[in-house]
């Protein structure tokens, strides 16, 4: 996570974020840090737009403005990031 | 030469104006007098006159009003009697007309009629006048004809008629740009049933327009009727035959000119309509990233919807997960809290299936943590529940699982249904993939739960894996290649409706190809879009900021 402030570790929490193609990329986010910055970074890194994509945490949406303290996200959790879904007819059309 | 210069004109333009007056006022009446059986119990209900119904119409009344019988009939005081009668009279019609076109033979679907076209952006309005001699026309039977071989290509004119309350008058009053009149001739109706008519029904094409071009209205309302037709040959997601369908009208009718405009209207006895005959909501002005919660700020686990989402009802626009999680959500919340069916179902985001195919496929590796992945449901016996419905997405496309788990007193197994509007989907892997959930959720559930709190019968239980039932089900197919969304939303919401407490096998007789007609399912696209405008505009009153002017 791009933060400047140097904070004790026990205030930090890595946070791994798990990719829809398997692969994973690994944050480290205070708890009192909103998401949108690490959508943010997870989006710039991955070069996907930050619309076309959700945030889950078990399954729930996470929003922007909360912060892992509020999800009681623990050291270790998950993220996953799915790209919104869009069917209609299969891929045949 | 002198004396014919005496004309008054201003009679005669007057006299011009006014012929589209007692042609609402009818056509309010009849609309009147259509709702009323289905709202009031009262004794003075007026004789309705089923002859000035279309034959579209009146196959719609028939079906909505057994659907109101079906829904409502045994709350009634009369138990419905007054609404079978109400059957009884349509399908008496019904029968009359089918004799009368036995004895008439072919009929010309479709008569022409003249379009008013008035542009609202300069408040002067232009005045086409009727050729009389075209609805006699080669060239309109010719153009019939091709309508008839391209029924598909009928679908875009057709639309508008479909929705016959467009023509609200505050629609008229507030953005009339174009109005059209035909009259009601159809496919089989007899000449006398045409005199009944008189005035023709008037619709505004704004509807039309709102809803087959929902894109255009972003761009810029086509404010003539050329412009219409240049918007339709902009539409990217026009598909050819329907493109194709319009080129012939346009050279048949000679549309390239501004000068006349004489339209023709062909019924397409596909398209339905039913309950899904509800006013298209005009678009708010409302910024494109708005968003609201739903159901509320303050829920859990509310769904994010953005104004800009409503774009995905377009016709003939794929749904996303963002519309199809709200209206999961939509569906529950309907629901009151005491409604046993809705309590007894657990609904899977559309992400879920997404996430479990990840944990089966990981299954052996270390990777594989179910115990984590038990999170989705945290808090949730699945097994005690009677169903659950698992939305599922892939290739572009989106079918429904619904795991029906029996009652501790039930001796068969649970049943997994998978319903798929096109047959897309490999059941088979589907099932693979859920019968690995339910399998792991068992072995898990083995060692926590205590066997006194077991949801199934013991004997079920204790071989769970091996008396899990699959069943791929027979369903109503979409017609087209964009309305899957839609359908898999229709199967929930009809099957939480008529769903038995417990499903048996032998209550699998409740689906079938004919469980509804798809013109019901399609329709929801409609409907969907038109509580979301709702959901917004009521956001809008609260939060000023939405708006964008």
């Amino acid at each position: 996570m791009a933060d400047g402030e140097q904070n004790p570790p026990a205030n930090m929490a890595p946070k791994p974020i798990t990719v829809m193609d398997g692969s994973e990329v690994y944050f480290r986010i205070k708890p009192q840090t909103q998401f949108h910055k690490l959508m943010n970074q997870y989006c710039l890194k991955t070069s996907l737009d930050v619309n076309s994509v959700t945030f889950l945490f078990d399954g729930r949406r996470l929003r922007p403005e909360e912060t892992p303290e509020k999800v009681a996200m623990e050291d270790g959790d998950e993220i996953d990031c799915l790209l919104h879904q869009v069917g209609g007819g299969g891929e045949d059309f | 030469m002198e004396g014919g210069l005496q004309v008054d004109l201003s009679e005669l333009v007057s006299s011009v104006d006014e012929d589209p007056l007692p042609v609402e006022i009818i056509k309010s009446d009849k609309r009147q007098r259509r709702e009323q059986p289905e709202t009031m119990n009262g004794d003075e209900e007026p004789k309705e006159d089923f002859s000035t119904f279309s034959d579209h119409n009146l196959e719609d009344s028939i079906q909505s009003t057994m659907h109101t019988i079906r829904i409502v009939g045994s709350k009634l005081s009369d138990k419905g009697e007054k609404l079978i009668a109400r059957i009884k009279c349509l399908e008496d019609e019904k029968e009359r007309r089918r004799q009368k076109v036995d004895i008439d033979g072919w009929k010309k679907p479709l008569k022409s009629m003249n379009s008013n076209i008035a542009d609202s952006s300069d408040g002067s309005k232009k005045e086409y006048k009727p050729s009389p001699a075209f609805s006699q026309s080669t060239l309109g039977a010719c153009f019939i004809k091709k309508m008839e071989e391209n029924q598909k290509g009928c679908r875009i004119i057709k639309s508008f008629d479909k929705n016959p309350t467009l023509n609200s008058r505050e629609h008229q009053k507030k953005r009339g740009n174009m109005e059209f009149f035909w009259s009601e001739g159809q496919k089989g109706q007899s000449s006398s049933k045409r005199r009944n008519m008189h005035p023709p029904r008037k619709h505004s094409l704004n509807g039309y327009q709102q809803h087959a071009f929902s894109h255009s209205d972003q761009k810029g309302r086509a404010s003539s009727f050329c412009s219409l037709h240049n918007t339709v040959d902009d539409q990217p997601r026009f598909d050819d035959e329907k493109k194709k369908a319009f080129q012939a009208f346009q050279a048949t009718e000679g549309l390239g000119s501004k000068t006349k405009q004489t339209f023709v209207v062909v019924d397409d006895d596909e398209l339905l309509l039913g309950e899904t005959t509800q006013e298209e909501a005009k678009l708010p002005e409302i910024a494109k990233d708005a968003r609201i919660y739903y159901p509320s700020r303050d829920d859990p686990d509310p769904v994010e919807i953005c104004f800009g989402d409503i774009d995905n009802l377009a016709p003939e626009a794929y749904l996303t997960s963002t519309i199809i999680n709200f209206y999961i959500r939509f569906l529950q919340h309907q629901a009151s809290p005491t409604n046993r069916e809705i309590c007894d179902c657990y609904f899977f985001n559309t992400f879920f299936y997404k996430k479990l195919t990840e944990a089966v496929s990981d299954k052996g590796s270390n990777k594989f943590d179910f115990g984590r992945f038990r999170r989705w449901w945290r808090g949730v016996n699945i097994f005690q529940k009677a169903y659950v419905l698992i939305p599922i997405h892939e290739d572009l496309h989106w079918s429904l699982v619904i795991i029906c788990i029996p009652n501790k007193e039930d001796e068969s197994g649970p049943i997994m249904l998978h319903l798929d509007s096109l047959g897309l989907h490999s059941s088979s892997l589907v099932f693979y993939n859920i019968r690995s959930f339910l399998e792991e959720e068992w072995n898990y559930l083995k060692q926590e739960v205590a066997p006194s709190d077991l949801p199934i019968g013991d004997k079920v239980w204790s071989q769970l894996p091996s008396r899990i039932n699959e069943k791929k089900i027979q369903v109503p197919q979409q017609k087209n290649d964009s309305d899957c969304g839609l359908f898999v939303l229709y199967f929930m919401k009809r099957f939480i409706e008529e769903a038995p407490e417990r499903l048996r096998k032998r209550d699998l007789v409740m689906f079938g190809k004919s469980w509804f007609i798809p013109e019901e399912a399609s329709g929801l696209r409609r409907k969907i879009r038109n509580i979301l405008i709702e959901q917004f505009q009521s956001a809008a009153t609260e939060y000023p900021s939405f708006r964008t002017f």
